[in-house]
């Protein structure tokens, strides 16, 4: 009994572990820059496609990685330039509409490209690790360092680096930070490169265990907006323990109740949420009567 | 008659005592004068009173009514309405838009003919309100209160950033409809503006009010003079 | 603004002409129009929530989704006409609609948007997993169409037709009604500034909930004839991504918030992938494309350039003072 509890909690944090470097992309660009980014679904999407591709092609998973990550995050740049960036000043319902767009628009092109069909990229690490309480795939192992090492590496940033004093006084209070002569392209470009990487990163590891097909990033993504409801928006805090929270709960749902429940699961938890707190656990109440 | 009463009125925001115990009376008729300094809690008790946030102790009677104050809806329905500081308008609308809309919850036929001549809005009704500028979006931001023909309006600093000339324009506006009835709470630091209008003012002070009379009361009062008037006056 | 006599009148004219056109078409072009006033009168109540309430809602393709079953089973399993199964549709979605409604109101803008994706989503699940009901991912098969009324001489292709424009017809006088209404007005104020409508004693809760019950309703409608024309529905049509996601795209791209901005809009999003034969993976990506052109270079979409370039037409005089005048300088 405590056997099978434990080894749901090991799968329930290796899962979380996806969501939550998924949702500390998306917390990130929507807490410094105030864009409900629909598209990041589609930099993970084609983080793990674009990993696909060059592993096919010969290369190593990690590099693979590295490469497909790196274009991702020039995706994401452009992604900004075009549909973000002329739409500064503009009501939060046209950037909402424009992230839905970006987002419709990579995920047919990957269609075009890829087909709908799934396709799994090769597992680079196999083998299982077995202790007396339970059993953990080295796979899920390098996905829960990933993100520990992401966590620790865009700390390391925002707090140890000029770039991050500015992106963080962004987030505090964009005029001011205008005002104290902080570029805003740098911190744009900056932060869409961060969330974008960390998107490319979940989606190749995601993908080298489970299939990966054009529409992949939607239940993801959602999954993270779940997420960052749960934590609070713009709180790393709170997407990385929001992210593990809702892997938890997810496989406890499908280990003890339905798997076909697992996703009905998540989203109900984000309705209870919303209805609950609507603005996040964290975030800040408004007085509406 | 008194039309107005607060019975100690107060709220806390978490720890932070914004306004506590406020216990004030507006006569019907009356233009009401609240002063204070930024930060002393005006705005939050035009809040309370229009139903915008909730009180955490105290009460409001209303026309013989106890029992507030009320939600924000009941409270317009009751003839409480207010204005914003920083002014409200539909601005993306014309002005005349924004005249039939500020009417559909008024009980009886708005008197938007009036307000547009009284206003002087005539030559601008078909302008977007966010084209105005920024004395004329004021007045179209008071002409929507008035749409709702109020007992009692809510003027929160209502010229602030206005010129000299418009500040004067204003104050005969405000002292006309309150010759028709409306009864005013008005809320302002401008200490020459408010003092000019007034029938009776009450100063605010750190979330308590520091004093309650009339204008020549209030000039003479020493307490007054040495937090708030005596500085102000001196520049106004 | 136009009066709704006028309007009635112009939009009688229009679908009396449309539906003389339709007998000289072939039964393709039949087809095509079908869909696009199916996709429009989607459009025109979708409008009325997107449009003039400011909200973005994305569940509205599992909405469209619940009207079709309702009206698939209601014709089969319950043996009702088409006739009284196309109400039913449209009450059972509207029902929904305001649950739904209830929950996602709570919340508002991008928050907004993000729990009506998770109800749709959720809706578009349930078709699969219920499958007693629905068929699941096979489908509904053997709908019955609206039967062709014995004294009318006509194809039943051609009655579609009519009814799919008369339903065209029907919602966007609704609609007008609708927006003119004190309750429309509520709702513009909502958009506009939700604060300031408050402290007007706006019920805005009221006027937001209308709206959505309204599009709902309308979904409803369409969803139901959809299915009878067809005489089969599958879950693949209501998706969020689907659906939902052409919905917004006909909007913004024809006008929000003018109502017949989106009948454009479909007719144009309809046209364009039968036109150039597209396969349905580019014109979704047209879609996307076009959505992403037109809120970046023209947010008041096709009815907005259409305006704006008649007020150009209708302002010769004064546009001549203008160069005189920088010619002093």
């Amino acid at each position: 009994m405590l056997d099978l509890f434990l080894q749901q909690t090991v799968n329930g944090l290796a899962l979380g572990s996806t969501y939550a470097l998924v949702a500390l992309g998306l917390t990130l660009i929507f807490g410094v820059l105030l864009i409900p980014n629909f598209a990041h679904g589609e930099f993970y999407m084609v983080g793990a496609f674009l990993t696909y591709a060059l592993v096919m092609a010969g290369l190593n998973f990690w590099l693979a990685m590295a490469l497909g990550a790196l274009a991702v995050i020039a995706l994401g740049c452009l992604i900004d330039l075009v549909a973000f960036r002329p739409l500064r000043g503009a009501p939060p319902l046209s950037l909402m509409i424009s992230a839905l767009a970006a987002s419709i628009i990579l995920q047919q092109t990957a269609t075009l490209i890829w087909t709908s069909e799934a396709r799994t990229i090769p597992t680079p690490v196999t083998g299982v690790l077995r202790t007396p309480f339970f059993i953990v795939t080295w796979m899920q192992v390098v996905v829960m360092a990933s993100l520990i090492l992401s966590v620790a590496a865009i700390w390391a940033i925002l707090n140890r680096t000029r770039l991050g004093l500015a992106i963080r006084a962004t987030a505090q209070n964009h005029d001011a930070a205008l005002l104290m002569g902080i570029s805003m392209v740098q911190v744009r470009l900056a932060t869409f490169a961060i969330g974008a990487a960390l998107g490319a990163i979940a989606g190749a590891l995601l993908g080298a265990t489970f299939p990966i097909y054009p529409t992949m990033g939607v239940n993801p993504v959602l999954k993270a907006f779940v997420v960052l409801v749960l934590g609070g928006i713009g709180s790393l805090r709170g997407a990385v323990l929001g992210g593990l929270f809702l892997g938890l709960v997810e496989v406890m749902v499908a280990g003890y109740l339905s798997t076909e429940l697992q996703d009905i699961g998540a989203f109900t938890l984000l309705v209870l949420v919303l209805l609950i707190r609507p603005q996040g656990f964290f975030g800040t109440a408004q007085v509406e009567r | 008659m008194s039309l107005l009463s607060l019975h100690n009125l107060g709220v806390r925001f978490g720890g932070l005592r914004a306004v506590s115990d406020v216990s004030l009376t507006v006569e019907q008729g009356q233009i009401f004068g609240l002063l204070g300094p930024n930060g002393a809690g005006k705005t939050t008790l035009v809040n309370m009173i229009s139903g915008l946030i909730a009180p955490t102790e105290g009460s409001i009677t209303f026309a013989d009514e106890a029992g507030g104050p009320w939600p924000i809806d009941q409270a317009v329905r009751r003839g409480i309405v207010r204005t914003f500081q920083q002014t409200r308008a539909f601005l993306g609308l014309t002005v005349r838009e924004n005249l039939r809309i500020a009417g559909i919850a008024a009980a009886s036929a708005p008197p938007t003919d009036e307000l547009i001549a009284a206003f002087h809005l005539e030559p601008v009704l078909d302008r977007p309100a966010g084209d105005l500028n920024y004395a004329t979006l004021r007045h179209l931001g008071i002409a929507l209160a008035l749409s709702l023909r109020p007992r009692l309006l809510l003027l929160d600093e209502p010229a602030v950033g206005l010129t000299g000339a418009e500040v004067d324009r204003l104050a005969q506006l405000i002292r006309d409809w309150n010759g028709r009835g409306v009864t005013v709470l008005l809320i302002e630091h401008n200490v020459r503006f408010l003092m000019a209008l007034s029938h009776r003012v009450a100063v605010l002070d750190r979330g308590r009010l520091l004093f309650q009379g009339t204008p020549a009361e209030c000039r003479a009062n020493p307490q007054v003079i040495d937090v708030y008037l005596g500085r102000s006056a001196e520049h106004a | 603004m136009a009066r709704i006599p006028h309007i009635a009148l112009i939009s009688a004219v229009a679908f009396a002409a449309a539906v003389a056109v339709a007998t000289q078409m072939n039964d393709y072009l039949l087809y095509v129009v079908i869909l696009w006033a199916i996709f429009a009168s989607l459009a025109v109540s979708f409008d009325v929530l997107l449009g003039y309430t400011g909200y973005l809602s994305l569940a509205h393709g599992a909405l469209f989704g619940l009207g079709a079953y309702t009206g698939a089973i209601m014709t089969t399993r319950a043996g009702a006409g088409f006739w009284l199964a196309l109400p039913v549709a449209g009450l059972v979605t509207a029902g929904v609609a305001m649950v739904v409604a209830l929950i996602a109101f709570r919340t508002r803008g991008l928050y907004f948007a993000v729990l009506t994706l998770g109800i749709g989503l959720i809706g578009h699940q349930m078709f699969l997993v219920a499958s007693g009901l629905t068929g699941g991912v096979l489908g509904f098969a053997g709908i019955p169409g609206p039967g062709v009324p014995s004294w009318l001489p006509i194809d039943q292709n051609l009655w579609n037709t009519c009814l799919a424009l008369a339903l065209l017809l029907v919602t966007f006088l609704a609609a007008q009604v609708f927006v003119r209404s004190r309750l429309g007005a509520a709702c513009i104020a909502v958009r506009e500034d939700m604060t300031l409508a408050q402290a007007l004693g706006i019920g805005i809760s009221r006027a937001r909930l209308s709206a959505f019950i309204f599009s709902g309703f309308f979904t409803g409608l369409a969803g139901a004839l959809f299915a009878a024309i067809n005489n089969f529905v599958a879950p693949e049509s209501f998706t969020v991504l689907g659906t939902g996601f052409q919905l917004v795209a006909l909007v913004v791209v024809g006008g929000m918030g003018t109502l017949w901005g989106p009948i454009l809009g479909a007719a144009l999003l309809t046209a364009l992938p039968e036109a150039l034969r597209m396969a349905s993976g580019y014109s979704m990506l047209a879609y996307g494309v076009l959505l992403l052109v037109f809120i970046l270079f023209a947010p008041k979409g096709f009815a907005g350039l259409i305006q704006r370039g008649a007020a150009v037409l209708r302002r010769p005089a004064t546009r001549k003072l203008s160069p005189t005048k920088e010619g002093v300088r």
